[in-house]
Parts: C-alpha cells; sequence; structure tokens
C-alpha cells in the first residue's frame, strides 16, 4: 500500500514537471517568433532567459520521469 | 484534493502565468492607453545607450542608495532613444545637478546630422540635492531613423565656465493619442466629409 502510494506520488511529481515542461516550451516558442518578427517585442520588457531556465530544468525532470 | 484535480489547479496557475505575461507583453509595445515612460538611470537598458561623445563625459559612477549617476563637463551631450512605436510627443525629465543654475537646453533631432528643435528645461525645485527639468518635445517633426531619435543637451556654461552638470536619471514619458480618440478623430473627419 505504501510503495503504490509512492508511486502515485511520484507519476504526480512526473505529471507536475511534464505540465510545467510543455506549458514552458510552448511560450518559449511564442517568445522566440515574437522576437524574430519584431526585433524588441519581447527582449525590451522580458527576460526570456527566465523562461529558457525553466524549461531546460523541467526537461531534465521530464527526460528522467520518462526514463522511469 | 485529490492529484488530478491539483493537477488541474497547477495547470490552470501555469496557463494563466502564460497568459498574463503576453497581455503584459501586448500592453507595453502597443500602450493603449496612450502612454510610455522609459528610465535611464546609467544603467544597461534596451532603449539608450547612454550619453556620447564620450570626450565631452566622465565614466558613469555607481554609488550605494544614490544610484549611477555621469558627469558632464562639455557641450552639446547626445542620446538616442529608440522607440517602441510611434508616438506623438516626449516629455523629458531629467534629474541632474547644476551648482551655477544657468540655462540648459534639450533639443530633439528634425533634419540632417545638425538640425535639432531645442526646448529649455524648466526647473522644478525639488526637496533632495537633484533639481527636475522638464521640456516638451514634438516627436512629430522629428527625424526618427531606425526607430531611434536622438536627443542634443546643451549648457554653454559648462564649457565656457569649466563647470561641470551631473547627470542622475533621465525619463522620458512618451505619449500620443489613445486608439478610441483617433477612432472618434476618424469618424468625425468621415461625418465633415459626408455630411457637410
Amino acid at each position: 500500500m505504501v510503495g503504490m502510494q509512492k508511486h502515485l506520488n511520484k507519476c504526480f511529481i512526473g505529471n507536475i514537471i511534464t505540465e510545467i515542461f510543455a506549458i514552458s516550451l510552448v511560450v518559449y516558442i511564442l517568445l522566440f517568433l515574437l522576437e524574430w518578427m519584431s526585433p524588441g517585442f519581447v527582449s525590451f520588457y522580458f527576460e526570456a532567459d527566465i523562461v529558457l531556465g525553466i524549461l531546460i530544468v523541467s526537461s531534465l525532470g521530464y527526460f528522467l520521469t520518462l526514463k522511469k | 484534493m485529490n492529484n488530478n484535480k491539483l493537477l488541474k489547479h497547477i495547470r490552470s496557475i501555469l496557463l494563466i502565468a502564460a497568459g498574463v505575461l503576453f497581455v503584459y507583453l501586448l500592453w507595453m509595445n502597443f500602450s493603449p492607453l496612450g502612454e510610455q515612460t522609459i528610465t535611464y538611470s546609467f544603467k544597461e537598458s534596451p532603449f539608450t545607450e547612454g550619453l556620447r561623445p564620450s570626450t565631452r563625459i566622465q565614466k558613469i559612477e555607481c554609488q550605494k542608495n544614490i544610484g549611477c549617476s555621469q558627469v558632464i563637463f562639455s557641450d552639446p551631450i547626445y542620446f538616442d532613444l529608440l522607440l517602441p512605436r510611434r508616438f506623438q510627443s516626449v516629455k523629458l525629465e531629467i534629474q541632474y545637478q547644476d551648482p551655477s543654475q544657468e540655462e540648459i537646453k534639450v533639443g530633439i533631432r528634425v533634419g540632417d546630422e545638425w538640425q535639432y528643435f531645442e526646448e529649455t528645461l524648466i526647473r522644478h525645485q525639488t526637496n533632495s540635492a537633484w533639481t527636475t527639468g522638464t521640456a516638451v518635445l514634438n516627436l512629430k517633426i522629428a527625424n526618427i531613423q531606425a526607430n531611434k531619435a536622438t536627443f542634443v543637451l546643451s549648457a554653454k556654461h559648462i564649457k565656457d565656465n569649466a563647470e561641470t552638470i551631473k547627470i542622475r536619471e533621465i525619463k522620458f514619458l512618451l505619449s500620443r493619442d489613445t486608439y478610441s480618440k483617433r477612432i472618434k478623430n476618424k469618424l468625425h473627419g468621415w461625418y465633415a466629409k459626408t455630411f457637410k
């Protein structure tokens, strides 16, 4: 029972990481496209590297949970 | 709360955060209220590269509590502003220290290289050691190249009397008609043409 609960929690954390990874990936691609189409649209007001950082960290988590 | 519900909440929070980010970017880029403020405090800015030429200014000094400032020892001084979109006018608010209290002018480039439209900086007394000077310049007559407006700051007394001016902040208050006002004006023009 305890083992099952642990497994569920692991799945749950994995799901959260997957959500963060998917949303940050979409957001970063959109920010990149906006900046590419109109230089300064994003970079003048927001540091897109923040999203890139979240994307890199969550992608590591995503691929680690994927392996298991 | 079960895990699925919690996951849904987390997803919603992430989507709302992403939505807020895009709304913020749209708001800043299109300025629907017709106003935008850009502040240059002698720190890295995507909108301006600071004062030039380097032969008339000292290096930027940064101090704790006070912030960064730059000393001018000769004139004229130039600086650019990258405009995120089209505006009609700009109000310059410059915070500076000038012991002589003599006239300082700011201008905007209106023609080729050396044609500038100048206005005298109006002083506003403040309680602090810094004076705030303001001037409104018309961007409609400005020569804007690649979204870049060029400004000049001239204070003849600093060169003549070997004095200096210390600047702490340059604030650009940009304004233009709001979308509703533009639509109203267009409708008014159309009505006047058609029915009068």
